[in-house]
């Protein structure tokens, strides 16, 4: 159990230079975070003129597939800010509790991300195979 | 960016000794960074052939009516081609710094090396940068067309 706690198993010299890489990181991670926030904001802002509006065009799924994007990009965008906490906390204190949080916030905004590219393109094969379908019938 | 530009940042910026990391925070480490490697890759995959797909069809695009029509593509396109081909190199150049990232990654997992662990950093930072500048030159392009067409 001491050995754990002493034990260092990557030098701090490298521990060092990821801090500096990390103080430099988090501010990207920070402006990234609130680009998407102001993005999702209005992307919300459009949904809700459309809704109040009752423009024909957009439907009960479509405002509702907008809202999940909407949400998924919020989760985002806070993982992000997270990172960036957790980032700017490791570049300041040093902490090896705080490098790996930071690295489990990444791990799931890598996580979501791929996911949601995943489920775009299985919807959009599915949407060309139905298309291809409909196209052949008529 | 070059290792040596990180390793010119004064120590003083550093105020705080750093904190050793025990055996049991390295596994978890290993573990997250493990399962953050692959989403990079096969992001870093779709990001690449995303941005030929859009070459080839703006390609095709252009030259169905040069073949088919028998017409010179008009000079819209000639702007249709530049932004797709921009697009195009930017999008292979952030999947390739993802996929490096992703194999840095893979080779501090297998090698156990503090270098690797080291570049997986600096190449994540990178991809972060590169993003965040796209986005503000697109922003500014934005703005300034806004403008343009606002003034009308």
């Amino acid at each position: 159990m001491q050995t754990d706690q002493v034990s260092s198993t990557i030098s701090i010299q490298t521990l060092d230079e990821i801090r500096k890489v990390l103080r430099k990181t988090r501010g990207w991670l920070v402006f990234l975070a609130v680009v998407s926030f102001g993005s999702t904001l209005l992307s919300l802002v459009s949904i809700l003129i459309s809704v109040i509006r009752g423009s024909g065009s957009s439907g009960v799924l479509d405002i509702l597939v907008k809202l999940l994007f909407a949400g998924f990009n919020i989760a985002l965008a806070v993982f992000l800010l997270q990172a960036s906490q957790s980032g700017k906390r490791y570049a300041e204190s040093g902490k090896a509790e705080e490098l790996t949080t930071y690295h489990d916030r990444i791990k799931t905004y890598f996580t979501i991300t791929g996911l949601l590219v995943l489920i775009s393109l299985a919807v959009a094969v599915l949407m060309a195979l139905i298309g291809s379908g409909a196209g052949l019938r008529v | 960016m070059k290792e040596t530009d990180l390793k010119a940042a004064s120590p003083q910026e550093s105020p705080q000794p750093t904190e050793p990391l025990s055996v049991g925070r390295k596994g978890n480490l290993d573990i997250t960074i493990k399962g953050t490697r692959g989403w990079m890759g096969f992001l870093g995959v779709v990001i690449i052939i995303s941005g030929a797909l859009a070459a080839i069809f703006s390609l095709l695009t252009v030259s169905a009516s040069v073949v088919f029509l028998g017409t010179s593509p008009p000079s819209s396109s000639w702007i249709l081609i530049v932004s797709v081909l921009i697009y195009t190199g930017v999008s292979i150049y952030l999947g390739v710094l993802l996929l490096s990232s992703s194999s840095h990654a893979k080779r501090y997992l297998r090698q156990d090396s503090e270098t690797e662990l080291l570049k997986y950093h600096v190449k994540m930072h990178t991809f972060f940068k590169v993003i965040g500048i796209i986005i503000i030159i697109g922003l500014s392009v934005g703005l300034i067309l806004i403008m343009a067409f606002s003034g009308r």
